[in-house]
């Protein structure tokens, strides 16, 4: 249906955003690049002239490295696993007839809009601290000694911190999704004898799978980036620091520009992987 | 015999899930209460805590030392700048990808949603330099910059969702900002240095920078999860 003349208006329409995110993104792009290859300690010397791949193979071979990407892994991991099956939990459970749904719903999504700077504070100091935290209380008033939450048990702690933040996100998602199922089918596998287990094992979950991996995706290329939380409770200390975490200190704290944008080259190429995955997903929906 | 079992699962059902809400609200509810506590009540034990006297003070004293209106504008102009910024450029784009598409559409659509992943911390320090050459390190308007590309994909989308997440946006609000710019997240930032007993404070200060987008994110649920999804879950 597209004439000539409005296939040209459509293109000079389209120009504005592509130009601005391929501006956005390209420049700063290239700039990271253009530094990754050179040794510039802006505190030390300044430019120092280019060094090649010697950056990339400095980041990698840091001794900081490893532990950053098991961090990162354990972290996204262990958050992907509990948003994923609570959050299925949690989906089935909003499905059934309740009173007051709406308002429940509401609690349960809620830490989603919280900040994540509020977050990390809030639990590190009124929940977490050893002395006036809410746990304290409640380990006290049972008689046990209080844990020292971020210092003695950071990473579990981290992960329950972004975990509450992101089950919301999870149980959204797949409550939507369950809500899209045809009750026909479970009905009709209801009057057959099928047991409740069953019924969910075999009809809701395969119906499910697509939802749970579009959740796994999304949420995994958030969590890479995860930064406010880590900034505000422990600072990367005590074992805690992600890659993310890692190229933050290096750039901006260290100021070894080269290193840190060579690292940076590292966590795009990273993303982008795990981008290409969900894209793939996402376009077959669009044709669907 | 069948009425009665709906309504005993109805019952246990609600029993459950508003057990469950409850948990997962409590820190929010929690700082609600010690918001309005003196620093004094707001660290002794729960039951101690709910017992004691109310006040707004806390409020107050966060207003006065640290500014919270400030902070709070600045927060509404960068995400609403770099929203409607971002409204401008990808209104027209997603109309035409719409009304007139073309073999490309697809591709550039996506193209545009990928560039929403690419990761911040690989480009922190040329953005960084950047803005200190063009002298826009804690500005409104250097926020706004950053912020409108990221706007852009999401826009084809819903407009709700990137204020929500522009307003809590932390890694480039904590490091590109310092005094005159600095938006809520910085704001609350500022509490996390450890001076001694202040969790009424903090309370008050945490309601106050989440309040505003809590009720905002209620209203746009099912918004949000088309949005969030870029249209994958129906």
């Amino acid at each position: 249906m597209a004439t000539q003349h409005s296939k040209s208006a459509a293109r000079m329409m389209m120009t504005p955003a592509v130009v601005l995110l391929l501006g956005g993104m390209l420049v700063p792009l290239v700039m990271t690049l253009y530094f990754s290859f050179k040794k510039y300690l802006p505190l030390r010397g300044g430019d120092l002239g280019w060094v090649g791949f010697d950056n990339y193979v400095r980041f990698v071979s840091s001794s900081s490295f490893w532990p950053a990407v098991a961090t990162t892994l354990l972290i996204v991991g262990g958050v992907l696993v509990i948003t994923v099956l609570l959050g299925i939990a949690l989906a089935l459970l909003l499905d059934q007839p309740i009173w007051g749904q709406g308002v429940v719903r509401i609690m349960v999504i809620a830490p989603f809009f919280v900040m994540p700077t509020v977050s990390g504070l809030v639990w590190k100091n009124m929940f977490m601290d050893p002395v006036n935290g809410f746990f304290a209380h409640l380990w006290r008033f049972f008689g046990a000694e209080p844990i020292q939450w971020l210092s003695q048990a950071s990473m579990p702690s981290l992960v329950m911190i972004i975990s509450w933040q992101w089950l919301p996100f999870a149980t959204l998602i797949l409550l939507t999704a369950i809500q899209s199922l045809d009750s026909e089918q479970l009905e009709a596998a209801e009057m057959d004898g099928a047991r409740p287990f069953g019924r969910f094992w075999f009809i809701t979950l395969p119906h499910l799978a697509r939802a749970i991996t579009v959740v796994i995706l999304i949420q995994t290329i958030f969590l890479l980036s995860i930064f406010a939380e880590i900034f505000v409770t422990t600072a990367g200390a005590f074992g805690t620091k992600t890659l993310t975490y890692l190229i933050f200190q290096r750039v901006l704290e260290s100021q070894n520009v080269g290193l840190g944008s060579a690292g940076g080259v590292y966590a795009i190429i990273l993303a982008n992987l795990v981008a290409v995955f969900l894209l793939r997903i996402v376009g077959k929906n669009l044709d669907a | 015999m069948a009425r009665a079992k709906t309504t005993r699962h109805k019952t246990i059902a609600t029993i459950i899930a508003w057990m469950v809400g409850l948990v997962i609200f409590f820190p929010i509810l929690w700082i609600i209460v010690l918001s309005f506590k003196s620093e004094g009540d707001a660290i002794k034990t729960p039951l101690q805590v709910l017992t004691s006297a109310w006040t707004i003070d806390s409020y107050a004293v966060v207003q006065d030392r640290s500014d919270y209106f400030k902070h709070f504008s600045n927060s509404v102009i960068v995400a609403v700048g770099s929203t409607l910024l971002g409204i401008l450029v990808a209104v027209p784009a997603a109309w035409s990808m719409a009304f007139v598409p073309s073999k490309r559409t697809r591709g550039i659509l996506m193209w545009m949603l990928s560039t929403k992943m690419l990761p911040a911390v690989g480009v922190l320090y040329p953005i960084y330099l950047l803005f200190i050459e063009l002298g826009i390190l804690d500005s409104r308007i250097g926020l706004v910059i950053v912020l409108t590309p990221m706007a852009i994909p999401g826009i084809a989308s819903t407009m709700l969702l990137n204020v929500i997440l522009a307003w809590n946006e932390a890694f480039w609000t904590l490091n590109l900002t310092a005094a005159k710019a600095a938006p809520l997240t910085a704001f609350i930032a500022s509490y996390s240095s450890p001076e001694g007993l202040f969790y009424a404070k903090l309370s008050a200060a945490s309601v106050m920078a989440i309040a505003p987008i809590l009720v905002m994110g209620w209203f746009s649920q099912k918004q949000l999860v088309r949005g969030l999804t870029f249209g994958a879950v129906k």
